[in-house]
């Protein structure tokens, strides 16, 4: 009874937390409730919402994948390039420097190119995938390795300078509206939708929570791990791409340095969100939650005009007690 | 031919030979790419340049032997920099910039930063065993914050000119050997005798291979992850000193990723991630191939992002390797 | 009696791991409506066989048939495929799921949709769990059930898998007397719907209980299978053990029991396993603990040795109260514990004899300040002389060293350091018949050597062979201490099974 009592208030304390800080927000700043803060918000909460659902899948499988916010680069910069298709043979100075709209040479028709970059994405996320798995690295250790690495291709690739020009649908992408709701949140919420799906309603998904929580369980359950160990790091990729190629129609450029250090930012979000970095526990649910408490902090700080670095610590002090207010739970209940 | 493979790929064997030859190979081609490279003027260079990377490594030497990992050292280091600029600029707060107003000697300046350093490692082994937060989270965590109170306290700049002695720590000479090589090298003694020879150290091995073991023949595993990650936060704040010192200045933007350069140091010796094996004359090799490799991607004229780029990939070819020898490889962060 | 049909047979199977011939050569028949026990010591292969059969390991050379068809099982899901069945003996589980997601990994029942029909997985697994009585809510998280209900999940998983074949590995290790006659029943009710069915057990009434054949494995070798009823007990012993033995063997000692005690224990609670626990041991005697596994006895040594937090009560030692609050404080008051699992925490596996021997002493074997290697290579290289440890030298890693030599390593740690009180933890378990009685003679002769000894053990004809008492556990609670002339197995297990009435 009393251990359910406390699962109650573990389900429902971050949800009541949330609602806290809405409430606190709106004192703090009468900026807070207005249209445009709001929309402005849940788009800024959009970005690091869509990593977190990646994100969540790999948590899920007691991983971590830190390379999401260098793909987004990686992303954004090849998107940037598929955008000059005589890129490769002349590389003109003017694609480099922003003056005036660019004559755009897209190399693939619009959703082709989009696709396309959202299969390096898978690309970049299997490889992380299968050498963890292959030679069993902690996906931490071989997504670190791919962060320094795919930073490095995107960016030396133009010289850390970005490409402008990025098609209006993209754009739209980015700063579209639909029944009043900016598309990136409209984006993040069927991600999520149909992440809730693949991972409570199908075989598959629940699959992943039996490798996540005991791969030797699962394998002994008739399941093959190696499908479920690497899917989560290939979702991560494409959600990471998906986040690059919005981002260029949001700047209007490919920028290989944009996404740098998100990563933290999404793993902060699922653990915020009540997910087990041993694996096996945590949902969708709790992420959305949790980036919503991490887009909030921004957020009200920004309106307060707090300096960058001072919200940089209160990150790291959020995250720390996070994870130590998961790690005082998850004490108790073995105790019991 | 058989025998020779299996050889190769058991466990330890991998050090002893593939990873000598690697360091051999790096120093034909260097030699090679640039005639003066086995001058005595030039090695004496290289082992100041790898020195910095080499305190680090050995604080991560302790923290990976105990079968953790510490990403918060590039922040400690830049942190204490800064630390150790603001005490000898004072009067920044007075509105006096770059005039050296020194708030205690210099030396006594040097100790405190020293133990603020090893206080920062401290309270990440309070995290990890008193909140029982993962490791390599809880590092992540606190690199975060100290790295924002580095920029926050120096508001973000850097703080140029330092005194004298601060200087000898980076710059200064004995003989013709650089001080800060020599200071490394005796940490790197000290540091291999504590881990051989002492109880402590095969204590730690003990709680390294495996907690529960060490628990029940009367070690206390959490003590001595507590220690070790004080460790590491005091050679941090040694290398962030001694790097301020080269520099001249005090920069919270300073050692950016050097986490990871420091865990490749000591995966690339062939300490191994899951605790209990390895040591720091095998890091020392690490910092040495790690180093040269990044000199000779200068030496060819190799722009900081594509060298990044090779790192990384430099990095992963490292950890594969590293984990061919041990049957369970790495897992054991989870 | 006509055979009934042979559903599974195995033909010439070998495997070997790096070191050991673990299968040389066996060969099985699983017919239809057949109990075929698999019988044999630890480390004969018994658990190789199986784990071939369910598709964990794959055999070096041999062919399965199944229905007369040759099959190749590559991982556990061909097997299950095939409709070959396991129940391991550990509890392969997810603690963070439901009962019902357990019963049904990775083969959810679905809607026409194709998704997850949660509804109907909880309705179904309410339907399996009723079929062995087991009163659980199928949307219970696993974790927060007992270690007893979680088998009894394990048990409906197994059942649910309506499998041609069933394989159940020690199943009677953690249940109890009446989980067990229910299992018997379904057992039997398999054998009329003629499926096959093979039962590992080290229980020999179980065998002559339930089996219909028993094969017999020795050394990786088929020794031989034979029905029930050509066997008695002693012919199926002799076949376990490959010559005559003399079962128990009782030393008469005499024990001063008027003695002081050593080490005296009032009123110990630590969490739910071990509830107001009194008793006491005294200088030169072996104290007994038996009692079933879940229990409370690996409990009760940890809550002495300090290795967990006790709640309340009090630990005497030598007439002086002592507050330990972790092993290292045990040690230093003269207590050690030989830990239940050797391999995860008794010994470091990747690191030497010596290194392990001197663990606990390295500070006596230092010099002023360094460790001195002479003294540790001397100090070990004696113990393991006097415990006969069998190793070209004491630098050899201790993971090569066969189970017995392994548990010879983790006592030497503690024989050297002059301590008072030596608790064991299932000492014999895992390792084979004759460093068995070694390990037994090194405990009697500790015990000659005035050391108070705590002796937990599974094993009925062990403690009746070597303890001067025994505490028999129950729930948390030691419910009845026996004098060696008043033990008799009969009344260890009906004590260890809660029944008082004897």
């Amino acid at each position: 009874m009393k251990s359910k009592a406390l699962s109650l208030l573990s389900d429902y304390g971050l949800f009541i937390i949330l609602i806290a800080l809405i409430a606190l927000s709106s004192l703090l700043s009468p900026l807070f409730f207005t249209a445009a803060n709001l929309k402005n918000f849940i788009s800024q909460a959009s970005y690091n919402g869509i990593l977190a659902v990646g994100m969540t899948f790999v948590i899920l499988i007691g991983g971590i994948d830190l390379s999401v916010g260098s793909i987004v680069g990686f992303a954004s910069i090849l998107y940037g390039t598929l955008m000059h298709g005589n890129f490769f043979t002349f590389m003109p100075n003017e694609i480099f420097i922003y003056k005036g709209a660019p004559v755009l040479t897209p190399v693939l028709p619009l959703p082709l190119d989009i696709i396309f970059v959202l299969l390096v994405g898978a690309l970049l996320g299997f490889i992380t995938g299968s050498i963890s798995r292959r030679f069993r690295i902690h996906s931490f250790i071989v997504s670190l390795c791919m962060m320094i690495f795919i930073r490095g291709l995107a960016v030396s690739y133009t010289n850390g300078q970005p490409l402008f020009g990025v098609p209006d649908p993209v754009s739209y992408l980015a700063y579209g509206e639909l029944f009043g709701i900016p598309m990136p949140a409209l984006i993040w919420l069927s991600i999520c939708i149909a992440a809730i799906l693949l991972l409570k309603y199908t075989r598959f998904g629940r699959r992943i929570y039996a490798v996540g929580g005991d791969e030797v369980a699962a394998r002994l359950s008739g399941i093959q791990p190696s499908l479920y160990q690497v899917f989560p790091l290939i979702v991560s990729g494409v959600l990471a791409a998906v986040v690059g190629v919005i981002m260029s129609g949001r700047m209007g450029c490919g920028d290989p340095k944009i996404g740098e250090g998100w990563q933290t930012d999404a793993i902060a979000a699922v653990v915020i969100g009540g997910a087990s970095l041993s694996g096996g526990r945590g949902g969708i649910g709790g992420t959305v939650i949790g980036v919503l408490i991490m887009g909030l902090i921004n957020n009200v700080m920004n309106l307060l005009e707090i300096d960058a670095y001072p919200q940089q610590m209160a990150k790291g002090i959020i995250i720390l007690a996070a994870l130590a207010i998961q790690g005082i739970f998850a004490s108790r209940n073995s105790n019991d | 031919m058989n025998r020779l493979v299996k050889y190769i790929t058991r466990d330890g064997g991998l050090s002893a030979i593939l990873r000598y030859v690697v360091l051999l190979i790096l120093i034909i081609i260097a030699s090679i790419m640039a005639p003066g490279f086995l001058s005595m003027q030039n090695i004496l260079n290289l082992l100041r340049s790898f020195s910095f990377l080499g305190f680090i490594s050995l604080g991560m030497t302790f923290v990976i032997l105990s079968g953790g990992i510490d990403l918060s050292v590039a922040a400690i280091f830049a942190f204490s920099g800064v630390l150790l600029g603001l005490f000898q600029h004072w009067g920044i707060y007075l509105g006096h910039v770059d005039k050296l107003s020194l708030l205690a000697p210099t030396p006594i300046l040097f100790l405190i930063v020293l133990a603020v350093g090893s206080a920062l490692g401290l309270i990440n082994g309070l995290l990890i065993t008193k909140l029982r937060i993962t490791d390599f989270a809880a590092t992540l965590g606190s690199m975060i914050f100290i790295r924002g109170f580095a920029f926050a306290i120096s508001g973000g700049r850097t703080i140029f000119n330092l005194d004298e002695i601060a200087l000898f720590m980076g710059r200064g000479m004995i003989g013709p050997v650089p001080f800060v090589a020599i200071l490394f090298l005796v940490s790197v003694i000290v540091c291999a005798i504590v881990l051989r020879y002492t109880v402590f150290g095969k204590r730690l091995y003990a709680a390294g291979e495996n907690p529960v073991v060490a628990k029940l023949s009367g070690i206390n595993p959490q003590k001595y992850k507590i220690i070790v990650y004080t460790i590491s936060g005091f050679f941090a704040a040694l290398a962030g000193i001694c790097m301020a010192g080269r520099l001249n200045v005090g920069e919270p933007r300073v050692a950016e990723g050097w986490e990871l350069d420091a865990i490749a140091a000591v995966v690339i010796g062939g300490t191994s991630f899951a605790g209990g094996r390895g040591g720091v004359i095998k890091t020392v090799l690490g910092v040495i191939i790690i180093g040269l490799i990044r000199n000779l991607l200068s030496l060819m004229g190799i722009l900081p992002d594509p060298q990044e780029m090779i790192m990384g990939l430099v990095l992963l070819f490292a950890v594969v390797f590293g984990s061919l020898g041990t049957r369970k490889g790495s897992l054991a962060h989870t | 009696m006509i055979e009934n049909k042979i559903i599974l047979e195995a033909r010439g199977i070998s495997k070997s791991f790096p070191g050991v011939k673990a299968l040389d050569n066996v060969d099985l028949l699983i017919r239809a409506g057949e109990v075929h026990c698999l019988a044999g010591e630890n480390g004969a292969g018994k658990s190789t066989l199986i784990e071939i059969l369910g598709g964990t390991h794959q055999m070096d050379s041999g062919e399965l048939l199944l229905n007369n068809r040759k099959i190749n099982l590559q991982n556990p899901k061909n097997a299950q495929e095939l409709g070959i069945a396991v129940l391991h003996q550990e509890l392969p589980m997810l603690r963070d799921l439901t009962v019902a997601e357990n019963l049904f990994l990775g083969r959810q029942p679905r809607s026409r949709l194709g998704l997850v029909d949660y509804r109907k997985m909880y309705k179904d697994a309410k339907k399996w769990l009723d079929i062995i009585n087991a009163d659980i809510d199928p949307r219970t998280i696993l974790g927060r059930l007992s270690v007893s209900k979680q088998q009894l999940v394990s048990i409906a998983k197994a059942i649910s898998l309506q499998a041609q074949i069933m394989i159940l590995d020690e199943p009677s290790a953690v249940l109890t007397a009446a989980e067990l006659t229910r299992l018997f029943e379904i057992i039997a009710s398999f054998k009329t719907d003629g499926r096959g069915i093979v039962y590992i057990s080290h229980r020999l009434e179980e065998i002559f209980e339930i089996g219909d054949r028993v094969t017999v494995l020795r050394n990786g070798k088929l020794v031989g299978s034979e029905p029930i009823k050509n066997l008695n007990r002693d012919m199926l012993v002799q076949m376990l053990v490959g010559h005559e033995v003399s079962e128990s063997y009782i030393e008469n000692k005499s024990v001063d029991l008027t003695r002081k005690p050593v080490i005296e224990i009032y009123g110990l609670n630590q969490g739910h396993l071990v509830r107001n626990v009194n008793f006491m041991v005294s200088a030169g005697e072996i104290f007994g603990i038996y009692g079933l596994v879940g229990s409370g006895r690996t409990e009760l040594a940890r809550a002495i040795m300090g290795a967990d937090k006790i709640d309340s009560g009090h630990i005497i030692l030598d007439e002086k109260k002592v507050r330990i609050k972790s092993p290292a404080e045990a040690i230093r008051n003269g207590i050690c514990l030989v830990p239940e699992d050797r391999k995860s925490q008794g010994v470091l596996l990747e690191k030497s004899i010596s290194e392990n021997i001197s663990l606990p002493s390295l500070k006596s074997l230092r010099g002023k300040v360094l460790v001195n290697y002479r003294k540790i290579l001397k100090y070990s290289n004696e113990y393991m002389n006097k415990l006969k440890i069998a190793a070209p030298d004491s630098g050899q890693t201790v993971k090569f060293l066969s189970g017995g030599n392994q548990q010879k390593v983790v006592l030497a740690k503690w024989i050297g350091m002059n301590l008072k009180v030596f608790i064991f933890d299932e000492p014999t378990r895992g390792i084979d018949v004759g460093a068995k009685e070694e390990i037994r003679n090194l405990i009697r002769g500790l015990a000659s050597e005035k050391k108070a000894i705590i002796l937990i053990s599974s094993e009925i004809p062990e403690i009746l062979s070597i303890a001067d008492r025994v505490g028999v556990m129950h729930e948390g609670r030691m419910v009845a201490i026996l004098t060696r002339s008043e033990a008799t197995k009969e009344k260890l297990v009906a004590y260890s099974m809660g029944s008082i009435t004897v």
